[in-house]
């Protein structure tokens, strides 16, 4: 009776280190981790005041982005590059505007009024600002309210001339966003107001967007 | 004597337990809201997903050998990396009375789509999708054909 007693009592102490192990596993296993310091993510917020029932949410690691991009091996995109090829955009030549924007000064190097729309384009500390208005695109609100369309677009210049490093008629796009994780600051990326919907791409090392 | 074979069973059951939870559980939730809509509750060990997907037949991906080879490589590398991540949403989308929510949460992903049609909940260990990855990418690999 007594070996019975300490045969079971060695049965369920088994048991017990057993539980405790597979609990260890699975604390182990949820033990959330931490970003890293100096670690940015990109955001992207779309609301609309109007209707609440519409809205976007992304956060995203940029590091994580440039490795997922580096990984996709799919049509015009492989391994981080995208061809563009020949292709000139309607006769623009997308590569050697960038070229000539990222050794040009500071300054603005486009301004184009047509009818309602008016576009600029200028370099400025170390930035690509591209602001379109569009008066045109008016849109009626449920209160009545009348507002225009405008988006204002910064790029680091860092991440313009890590585009077009690798020459040919490729744009790297891998090395464009490991540009933007090494950028290090929050910064607004694309700020687009149409009406009252408004559309936020901005970076910051939190990884949330609220 | 008894008391040992108890101890043997009940360690034997206990590795057992402890090597199938210790990727955690794949759980799956479809609950569609129309009448004989489907309503399914999976709670499977993650463990068994690579185990699977090394005795997948092959025919059963001759087909989507493309889509496979470029798949495979970006879901290691997400899933790999996700790990490293705190718990966060990734992605949030909200249109009328659709919503879709995809997140990293403790140790796994964490796709949930709910409408008035349906309710879909999917939670995949980063582990195990790591791991079914490399077995089928290490396949595929191995006879490319």
């Amino acid at each position: 009776m007594k070996l019975q007693n300490a045969g079971w009592r060695l049965a369920v102490g088994g048991m017990a280190l057993l539980v405790a192990g597979v609990l260890a596993v699975g604390l182990a296993n949820a033990r959330p981790a931490q970003p890293a310091p100096g670690d940015l993510w990109l955001h992207v917020r779309v609301d609309n005041p109007d209707d609440r029932s519409e809205m976007v949410r992304v956060n995203f690691p940029v590091a994580l982005a440039e490795k997922l991009v580096s990984s996709i091996d799919h049509d015009k995109l492989r391994h981080g590059h995208i061809n563009i090829g020949d292709n000139d955009f309607n006769g623009v030549d997308l590569r050697a505007i960038l070229d000539a924007v990222s050794q040009s000064k500071d300054g603005e190097f486009v301004t184009v009024k047509h009818g309602d729309q008016e576009v600029r384009v200028a370099k400025q500390a170390g930035m690509l600002i591209v602001h379109v208005t569009d008066n045109n695109r008016m849109s009626r609100h449920h209160d009545g309210e009348m507002s225009k369309q405008e988006v204002e677009i910064h790029v680091p210049m860092a991440v313009v001339n890590a585009l077009v490093t690798s020459g040919g008629h490729d744009l790297d796009v891998a090395a464009a966003l490991h540009a933007l994780a090494a950028h290090g600051t929050d910064t607004e990326l694309v700020s687009i107001k149409d009406g009252r919907e408004t559309v936020r791409v901005w970076l910051d090392s939190k990884n949330t967007s609220d | 004597m008894l008391a040992k074979i108890a101890l043997g069973f009940v360690i034997t059951a206990g590795l057992g337990t402890a090597y199938l939870l210790q990727d955690g559980l794949i759980r799956v939730t479809v609950e569609e809201y129309r009448k004989d809509g489907t309503y399914l509750h999976l709670y499977v060990p993650a463990e068994l997903a690579p185990l699977a997907a090394h005795f997948l037949p092959r025919e059963e991906f001759r087909g989507n050998m493309k889509d496979l080879r470029e798949m495979l490589p970006i879901l290691r590398t997400m899933s790999a990396e996700l790990t490293k991540l705190p718990d966060t949403v990734l992605v949030e989308v909200r249109d009328g009375d659709e919503h879709v929510r995809v997140a990293k949460n403790g140790g796994g992903l964490e796709v949930e789509e709910e409408s008035p049609r349906e309710h879909v909940h999917v939670y995949v260990p980063l582990r195990a999708l790591y791991d079914t990855a490399e077995v089928l990418q290490g396949r595929l690999e191995a006879n490319p054909n």
